[in-house]
């Protein structure tokens, strides 16, 4: 069953400011963006630091909207990312990174129109 | 028995016994006094003693003055001498009577008395001898039957030749004629002295008296001159007389001067004696005197001894007594510290097991649900919807451990914010309705429209609701759950809030009613009965209503349902509009986060709150922002790369010293406990993600507190 991604949340922070809440949702996204793109290149070169922060970074964002999958998978590379590799997903875990990622895209046009 | 009647009872015995030591001394004073007193009393015999001496010596002396003059007023003083002495004597006598030297006085009695009776004697021997002489010259003249002789002047004249040299040089008289110019009256002279010479053939005439001293009459001085021839004859009887005279008187002069010896002497052996016996007795007394005064002193001593060895025991006894209520003190203070260091220990460990099994749940949740997602068969979707429903129960528990551990911890406290319990109301219907639904249920709210909005904890009322009213959708398998708010009373801007969480379920036996809020005891007690749980939930509620004032009861029939009721007072707040619009904030804020989004999204809310907001990027920005500007409050991620928002506020108050009014509010998806952080810091703890109602609440309530 997939999230119910709203973004209520940020909407009360910008009341009726319509123009902000577009604002902050598309800097959410192209920053997000730049954040997976770094997170799955330091899961692929195993890079836990960098795992650990670029998901712990992402982790704020994910709770806001109620992304709910996104941010425990991400909890998990916050707190466990060498885990990944000893159970072998790391290609799998990327896939679904992406794929949650998408979701948030796609939800986050709906809103934005 | 308590230290009070220790210390009153130990001081009355030790006062006691000090007043009876002190009593005791002073009696014995007295009785020593007095005994030495008697034992002194002797010194009057000495005195007496004394005066009798002195007045013998007077008495002596007054004699000898008698003797040598024989005048009046000498005999007189001799008399009252003796009068005086026998008085004293007698004094002595009557001192003495009874005692060791009674004889000793009785002698010197009869001694004086033997003493006065010889100077009597002596002392009518010398009257006796002068009149003797007196009367033996006036009866010479006498018998010579011549009136011429008896002429006043003749008499004295040989009165006091006589009795001037009578006893130590006879006197022979010579009368020689006139040596006159009367030649026939020398003639006659002459001749009266040649017929004298005739008639006394051996004249011894020493002396030679001028016929002119007596008389001028031939004839008167022959007749003188016969006379003092027979008076010499006379005289040396006398003389004679005298002699043997002298010798008596010698004799007694002797004897009395012995007697007077003698009186000294026995005067000076009673003396000595009186001494002696006195030395004795008054030895004797001071002896006794002594013994009794070592027997009193050893009494005394002892009594104190005992006063002072019972004051020390008793001191003791009260400093062990203090000592080991100090000791027991400190151990109990120990003990309550290892008991508190355990509980936190405790609360800490289960504060820590919570949160590190709740992290791997979420993440087997977050599995569950990518795998919900990719699966496709029923079958599978069954399995993870149970895995799913198990893992859920079980974070459920493990929040309720959480809970409970910081409640009990009391890390737990309610953070009032305004908020609307309506609006609270209202949004945990619309989650729990969800639930009700899910069961077939009738889930009814019946709210009063004038209940005011208030302050109090938003989170611990929506937690109250959320546990009674899951609890009665847990329990009740049809029928309806109804949930009804109420403003019991309203007093000035007090509101006592009525909630009352009404079922149909199958009640609880009231043999459980008293142990439904103890925790675990719910769920060991219903285990049969109702579904399984921590047993803590409404242990957990029970707590979050008593910690904010409030009490909660619950009225259940078995078969008929149950109604939890609790009553929260709440202070209503002054504007009881709706929360956006009543939230006006001023001062300036500083916004510290590296996600440039988020970073804006706070700033600019906040700005349209009315704050003066100021960003930075990083922990260091901020730092720098902080050194230039003073702001009243900063919201900081804790998690800002190199340098954490912690040790921001750290380096700051370093720097600045504690006494600044920065307030910072950490904001962070790890649990971060405000009991972690220095308890000087002024800086409170925010879960992300932030909610605008629960940041605003939170600056609300900091202004308030710092206001």
């Amino acid at each position: 069953m997939p999230d119910t991604i709203q973004f209520d949340t940020i909407e009360k922070f910008c009341g009726d400011n319509r123009e902000l809440f577009r604002k902050v949702i598309a800097t959410y996204l192209d920053t997000g963006r730049e954040d997976i793109r770094e997170l799955l290149q330091a899961i692929q070169n195993e890079n836990w630091p960098g795992v650990r922060e670029k998901s712990h970074k992402l982790l704020g964002f994910a709770s806001m909207i109620g992304a709910e999958s996104f941010e425990n998978m991400l909890r998990i590379l916050d707190r466990a990312p060498e885990e990944l590799e000893k159970a072998g997903i790391n290609g799998k875990i990327t896939g679904d990174i992406e794929i949650l990622w998408n979701e948030i895209e796609s939800a986050a046009g709906l809103v934005l129109g | 028995m308590s230290r009070t009647i220790k210390v009153i009872s130990g001081f009355s015995i030790v006062l006691v016994l000090i007043i009876s030591a002190i009593w005791f001394a002073g009696r014995e004073h007295m009785r020593l006094k007095k005994e030495l007193g008697s034992i002194y009393t002797s010194d009057d015999k000495f005195e007496l003693l004394g005066t009798i001496s002195t007045q013998l010596g007077q008495y002596e002396k007054y004699v000898a003055q008698y003797l040598n003059s024989l005048r009046k007023k000498d005999m007189k003083a001799i008399r009252q001498a003796s009068d005086s002495i026998n008085i004293n004597i007698t004094t002595l006598k009557k001192i003495s009577e009874n005692t060791s030297y009674q004889p000793y006085a009785d002698t010197i009695e009869i001694l004086f008395r033997d003493f006065s009776s010889l100077t009597q004697d002596l002392i009518t021997l010398k009257q006796q001898k002068d009149t003797t002489i007196e009367e033996r010259i006036m009866a010479m003249v006498s018998q010579t039957g011549d009136s011429i002789l008896n002429d006043s002047s003749v008499l004295n004249l040989i009165h006091n030749k006589y009795t001037a040299t009578l006893i130590e040089k006879p006197v022979y008289i010579k009368v020689e004629p006139t040596k006159t110019s009367n030649r026939k009256k020398k003639k006659q002279e002459e001749d009266i002295l040649d017929s004298l010479m005739k008639a006394n053939s051996e004249p011894t005439v020493t002396e030679v008296y001028e016929a002119e001293t007596f008389s001028t009459d031939s004839i008167l001085l022959a007749k003188i001159d016969s006379l003092f021839t027979q008076m010499n004859e006379e005289l040396l009887v006398i003389k004679m007389q005298s002699e043997e005279y002298r010798k008596k008187v010698l004799v007694r002069e002797t004897y009395l001067a012995m007697k007077r010896e003698e009186v000294f002497e026995k005067m000076n052996t009673l003396v000595a004696q009186v001494r002696k016996d006195e030395q004795i007795k008054l030895d004797a007394g001071i002896d006794s005197a002594y013994n009794k005064s070592e027997n009193a002193m050893q009494a005394l001593f002892w009594l104190l001894a005992v006063a002072s060895v019972l004051g020390i025991i008793f001191v003791i006894g009260l400093v062990f007594d203090i000592s080991r209520s100090h000791y027991y003190q400190q151990q109990l203070k120990k003990e309550k510290q290892k008991a508190e260091t355990l509980a936190d220990a405790r609360a800490g460990f289960l504060s820590h097991m919570s949160h590190e099994v709740r992290t791997p749940l979420n993440a087997i949740l977050g599995f569950t649900k990518l795998l919900e997602a990719s699966s496709a068969t029923s079958q599978r979707q069954d399995y993870i919807s149970r895995i799913k429903g198990a893992g859920g129960h079980l974070l459920a528990l493990v929040n309720n451990v959480l809970n409970f551990s910081r409640l009990k911890s009391g890390h737990l406290k309610p953070a009032p914010v305004v908020f609307s319990p309506l609006d609270a109301a209202e949004e945990v219907y619309e989650v729990m309705d969800v639930l009700a639904v899910s069961k077939e249920l009738y889930l009814e709210m019946d709210v009063d429209s004038s209940i005011p909005n208030v302050r109090g904890d938003v989170l611990w009322f929506k937690q109250i609701l959320y546990n009674l009213i899951g609890n009665a959708i847990k329990y009740t398998e049809s029928g309806r759950v109804k949930i009804r708010l109420t403003a019991k009373t309203m007093q000035g801007n007090l509101c006592m809030l009525r909630g009352e969480i009404s079922d149909t379920g199958p009640g609880i036996p009231s043999h459980l009613k008293e142990k439904i809020f103890v925790p675990f005891e719910a769920a060991d007690s219903m285990q049969g009965i109702v579904q399984s749980g921590t047993g803590l939930g409404l242990s957990i509620t029970h707590d979050m209503i008593c910690l904010q004032g409030g009490e909660i009861r619950l009225a259940s029939q078995e078969g008929a349902g149950t109604t939890f009721i609790f009553d929260i007072p709440y202070t209503v707040a002054a504007d009881t509009g709706k929360m956006s619009e009543i939230q006006r904030l001023s001062g300036k804020c500083l916004v510290v986060d590296d996600d440039y989004a988020s970073r804006m999204l706070i700033a600019e809310f906040l700005s349209a709150q009315g704050m003066n907001v100021l960003q930075a990027a990083s922990a260091e920005a901020g730092y720098q922002i902080l050194l230039e500007e003073e702001v009243d409050i900063v919201i900081c991620d804790e998690h800002l790369g190199k340098m954490k928002g912690t040790d921001m506020i750290a380096r700051f108050y370093r720097w600045n010293g504690l006494s600044s009014r920065t307030h910072f509010v950490i904001s962070s998806a790890e649990l971060i406990q405000r009991e972690e952080l220095p308890e000087a810091w002024k800086v409170s703890v925010l879960p992300k993600p932030l909610q605008p109602e629960a940041l605003l609440a939170h600056i609300s309530s900091i202004f308030m507190q710092y206001a």
